[in-house]
């Protein structure tokens, strides 16, 4: 019983049936609201789902010169790393299925793989653009990966707990935090914004100047295992900063809880998809000088501020 | 960025408003008077003087003598550009430009238009066989035909209708 609870909870629910079926449709949310926003009138419903199913159909080539290995494990490892850590945020009850202390850290570095993953896929596929969107990918990881886990760690800071889930139970007990952490939910936000490399920071994949960046050699399953991979990286980030800023899920009950989930989830998408809508692709350099001059002063000053409330006022 | 954010809250607005697309082929835009689409020949004004064909700029005429005598241009409309040069330059009149511009069509050779009303036949002179054996018309070999050198508008090779 417990191996079949146990199995349920990692391939189904909340594991990787949910995450792959909710990442596909925030991605359709996440076109339809962009086309609206421009006055268009965007895809149907099943439009990501179509777009998988075609890419998997499609012819695969490594290209003469990259690397076979790489080209075989990275989309899988990309998919892995990003389910993974889906399983350490609470979805509808207080503790994520396989919740510890210090999972955020884990939480945090399997979101960070990805990154590491795309630059290896773009470096050793032997072509110049994929080394430029490579190289950029890493670039932008240094800079906004900083100020996204200083903010990260400010509810860890405040609660006591190193845990996702137990620090969303603590926001969701003192709901008057939820406005002091504004600050650090819009820093987050952005950094979010970078790391799932879109507008403006869609840097490392500029489709107009460097055809697809890292991804240009990848075709046919391997480019489906990736853009389901970014799709799913934007649902478990949208769902960490979720839990961490705006109060979590449950525990009312699993049911409201995992509304809760849902509408905050989808909050945070929607505030990606505003961004995305609003800004222009900004260079690499102008972006790790945003980044460093207002992104991670934001961060400090956010952590500054917890660490002042932590000290003086709250037990 | 001078004010990140200017321009969400028109962008927002956009949400609640009908979009802008428009939804062909169920909805279609109404054509401007003078659009220039297919341009078709009035057999009666024609005079056979090849003046089309020789101003066309995209070779997409071709002057066919259908009985002695008697010459018409016929279009080919997958090379045709639409500019109207033939209606203008004719001096009779005789081609129009219509508001067709849905010209989709499957076969290659029904992109060739023979002097409508009639439905002449290409001259067996002017046909080619292509290589996995579709019959077209081809400008090149009306080049061969009609022995005329100075048209270097062709493409090198084929004319416009050689692959099928």
């Amino acid at each position: 019983m417990n191996a079949l609870m146990q199995a349920v909870w990692v391939l189904v629910f909340p594991g990787f049936l949910f995450l792959f079926v909710y990442a596909l449709f925030c991605e359709w949310l996440d076109r339809k609201l962009y086309a609206r926003l421009q006055n268009r009138v965007g895809p149907p419903w099943f439009q990501p789902f179509a777009d998988f199913v075609k890419l998997l159909a499609k012819e695969d080539v490594v290209p003469k010169g990259a690397s076979r290995g790489f080209f075989l494990a990275l989309p899988p490892l990309a998919v892995a790393a990003v389910a993974s850590a889906f399983l350490y945020v609470p979805v509808y009850a207080e503790r994520a299925p396989y919740w510890f202390q210090g999972d955020i850290i884990v939480v945090a570095y399997l979101l960070s793989l990805p990154t590491l993953i795309f630059f290896l896929a773009g470096w050793y596929s032997n072509n110049p653009f994929s080394s430029i969107g490579a190289t950029r990918a890493v670039t932008q990881l240094l800079a906004y990966e900083v100020p996204l886990l200083l903010v990260i760690l400010g509810p860890a800071l405040i609660s006591g707990e190193w845990s996702v889930s137990g620090a969303s139970a603590y926001m969701r007990s003192h709901p008057a935090l939820i406005p002091v952490q504004l600050l650090g939910l819009a820093v987050a936000v952005v950094a979010l914004q970078g790391k799932l490399e879109r507008v403006p920071f869609d840097i490392p994949e500029a489709e107009t100047e460097i055809v697809a960046g890292t991804f240009t050699e990848f075709g046919g399953r391997r480019l489906a295992l990736f853009r389901l991979a970014t799709d799913m990286e934007m649902v478990v980030g949208a769902a960490l900063l979720g839990s961490l800023f705006l109060g979590g899920y449950g525990p009312v009950g699993p049911v409201p809880g995992f509304v809760f989930f849902l509408l905050k989830t989808l909050f945070i998408v929607f505030l990606l998809c505003c961004l995305r809508a609003v800004s222009a692709r900004i260079r690499i350099d102008q972006m790790v000088g945003f980044c460093f001059r207002w992104l991670i002063p934001a961060a400090v000053a956010q952590v500054l501020i917890l660490v002042a409330l932590k000290g003086w006022w709250l037990p | 960025m001078r004010t990140a954010g200017r321009m969400l809250p028109e962008t927002l607005r956009h949400v609640a408003k009908k979009p802008a697309t428009v939804l062909y082929p169920f909805e279609r835009l109404e054509l401007p008077p003078g659009f220039r689409g297919r341009p078709v020949l009035d057999t009666e004004k024609c005079s056979g003087c090849k003046i089309c064909e020789r101003d066309c700029p995209a070779g997409a005429i071709e002057v066919v003598t259908l009985a002695p005598k008697v010459l018409r241009p016929g279009f080919y409309y997958d090379r045709c550009a639409f500019c109207g040069q033939c209606a203008e330059s004719c001096p009779r009149d005789a081609i129009a430009m219509t508001a067709e511009c849905s010209l989709y069509c499957t076969s290659r050779i029904r992109t060739v238009e023979r002097c409508d009303g009639d439905q002449a036949r290409v001259p067996r002179s002017h046909l080619r066989t292509s290589s996995d054996g579709v019959v077209s018309a081809g400008l090149a070999s009306r080049r061969a035909a009609t022995g005329r050198s100075h048209r270097h508008r062709t493409p090198s090779g084929n004319g416009c209708a050689s692959k099928s």
